[in-house]
């Protein structure tokens, strides 16, 4: 009786484990645009569905000749048209992250679905990922590019796996500059202070210096003034945006749809 | 046969003007001024009748030349004067007592003097002063260092009488911030202004020796006029009168270079309301005067410390003290590690 219940328990896990790992797809990489080799795009989709299965969040690339046959909006519309047209994500809350290429205007938009995609696809992880492949799609790059957006996946899927979903507080880049500046700050703010200390100390032990002026023996400590003239001439403007610091507090700003977003031009 | 060559100079940087027969004016490459001939000319004749008024130094001593002396140090060749003095007498450069008695004539008589007012021991106090407060000084050298001679000496000075004038224009500037939207906005306003004006000088101090050091002469200044007296050999006994061996017109480079740059400074400091003015052109017009010849007391101390001789000079007037002090190089390290490692740990608990 033991046992059956054993197998019957054995039974059901490996029966739902298969179905969550095998879940049907319906692709990973839809190169439209005839951007990728049939080589690249099979490998672009492998590591995709490798990288979806460990995390449970579909990770997908659309290449589109023009993005307002499947939406007149906008970018972001046309990848939320095509999300949805193509029943993408995985699990129940269908959790997933699209990147599409536009290459009418060279438009790209990055759209994410389902409460993990959220968390691990912050408003700042998303910039971050575009941040990175912008330069290769720039330059026409396209593999690469698709292998830049799935790199940073991971590392994005990863981190919100470590319960420190990429921000800018948690941004190892940044974290890795913060602490050089620190360190920067606590070696040479000493020796520029020491150096003050030591000079004006120094500068004590010298008395002796040529003088360049007389004023002591002016007859009158101001001068007669013939002629004073202060003509203004022009005016010059020089404007700076101010950088509001709006995403100081972090986070996913979802739309009503239930989808996420960043998009624009590369 | 003789023939003149005049280079013309622009009176704004000294650069050489051409003629330019494009403008028919003189131009500058350098400052990009031009000028016409007939101001160029007058300002060059301006010039050359602007010398140093030198008619009134005398050689006549009168009586007073009677009991004084002429000496030279058959050692470093300093020239000395003075009125007979009891004793033998030494060098007070370097100290050599061999120095050689002169017949004393065709010298100029100074036509003021300033007598010491500082005895010597005093001077030998100002020292120990001019050692206070100051922490990289060896304490070997405050302990161990002795006077190793303190000599009075009436340094010969010309004075120079002169009224400088300067025409200087700047490039200024005030700014102001402010935020329209989203936007930080800068506005500078630009002005050109321009300052025209005269400083007179009286009796400017130069040294007119050639050994005493320029710099030290300067730092121990300024004498108090009020106690200029008209020259009398009666001041002399006790101290040596160095001979001048610069003259007048020699020495007058340094008096026209601080006349010149105090007007400018003067003129500058009526430069007001701005944030920033950038001097853009100067034109410094020198109207020299008289030149008188005086006598100013200094003491001069000497140290020696580790096989190095350390000279002080002392205002023999006003005990201003003037003098390079040597560095304990320890000192200046452990001060250097000791800031650095507070500041280095205060920084790193804050930044952490």
């Amino acid at each position: 009786m033991r046992q059956r219940l054993i197998l019957t328990a054995f039974l059901c896990l490996t029966a739902f484990v298969p179905v969550q790992a095998e879940e049907e797809q319906p692709f990973h990489v839809l190169d439209e645009a005839g951007l990728l080799t049939d080589v690249e795009e099979d490998e672009l989709s492998s590591q995709a569905a490798e990288i979806s299965r460990e995390y449970g969040c579909g990770l997908y690339m659309v290449s589109v000749k023009d993005y307002t046959v499947y939406a007149p909006g906008s970018v972001t519309e046309a990848a939320i048209a095509l999300y949805q047209g193509y029943d993408l994500g995985m699990g129940q809350e269908r959790n997933g992250t699209l990147l599409l290429l536009s290459m009418a205007d060279r438009d790209y938009a990055i759209v994410s679905y389902g409460n993990a995609a959220h968390t691990a696809f912050t408003d700042y992880a998303k910039e971050w990922l575009a941040d990175g492949f912008l330069d290769a799609f720039g330059d026409d790059s396209w593999y690469e590019g698709f292998g830049q957006y799935l790199d940073g996946s991971r590392t994005i899927l990863r981190m919100a796996a470590e319960d420190t979903p990429l921000e800018k507080d948690t941004d190892p880049a940044r974290l890795r500059t913060a602490q050089m500046m620190r360190t920067a700050v606590i070696f040479f703010v000493p020796l520029a202070a020491a150096l003050a200390v030591t000079m004006i100390l120094k500068s004590r032990m010298k008395s002796v210096a040529m003088k360049r002026e007389a004023r002591h023996y002016a007859v009158s400590g101001r001068p007669e003034i013939s002629r004073q003239t202060d003509l203004y001439t022009h005016t010059t403007e020089v404007r700076h945006r101010i950088e509001r610091n709006t995403g100081s507090s972090g986070g996913t700003t979802v739309g009503g749809s239930g989808f996420s977003s960043h998009s624009g031009k590369f | 046969m003789t023939t003149e060559i005049t280079n013309y100079q622009c009176p704004a940087c000294t650069g050489p003007l051409h003629y330019s027969a494009e403008t028919g004016r003189l131009e500058c490459d350098y400052c990009g001024s031009s000028y016409t001939a007939e101001e160029i000319e007058k300002r060059t004749a301006e010039r050359k009748t602007a010398a140093w008024d030198t008619g009134s130094l005398q050689q006549d001593w009168g009586g007073e030349a009677e009991g004084m002396h002429f000496y030279t140090c058959p050692s470093c060749s300093a020239r000395m004067f003075g009125r007979d003095t009891e004793g033998s007498i030494c060098c007070p450069y370097c100290g050599n007592p061999a120095v050689l008695p002169e017949q004393f004539s065709g010298l100029l008589r100074p036509d003021w003097i300033i007598p010491f007012s500082v005895p010597r021991s005093e001077a030998i106090q100002a020292l120990q002063n001019h050692y206070r407060g100051k922490i990289l000084l060896p304490s070997e050298f405050r302990r161990r260092n002795h006077i190793e001679e303190i000599r009075g000496i009436y340094v010969p000075f010309w004075l120079y009488d002169a009224r400088a004038e300067a025409d200087l224009s700047f490039h200024a500037t005030r700014t102001m911030t402010t935020v329209e939207g989203d936007y930080e906005v800068t506005r500078t306003q630009h002005f050109h202004v321009e300052r025209e004006g005269s400083l007179t000088f009286e009796k400017v101090p130069v040294d007119a020796s050639e050994r005493m050091p320029d710099d030290f002469m300067d730092s121990i200044e300024p004498y108090d006029y009020s106690a200029l007296e008209p020259f009398r050999a009666a001041y002399l006994p006790g101290f040596l009168a160095e001979r001048y061996d610069q003259d007048a017109q020699e020495c007058a480079e340094r008096a026209d270079l601080r006349c010149g740059n105090s007007v400018c400074e003067a003129l500058r400091e009526t430069v007001i309301g701005y944030q920033t003015a950038a001097e853009e052109h100067r034109d410094v017009r020198l109207h020299r005067g008289k030149v008188s010849y005086a006598l100013l007391p200094v003491w001069i101390l000497t140290t020696k410390w580790k096989g190095r001789t350390y000279m002080f000079a002392m205002n023999g007037q006003t005990g201003r003290m003037a003098g390079d002090l040597p560095v304990d190089r320890k000192k200046f390290w452990l001060i250097f590690a000791g800031v650095y490692a507070v500041t280095a740990l205060v920084l790193f608990l804050f930044l952490n």
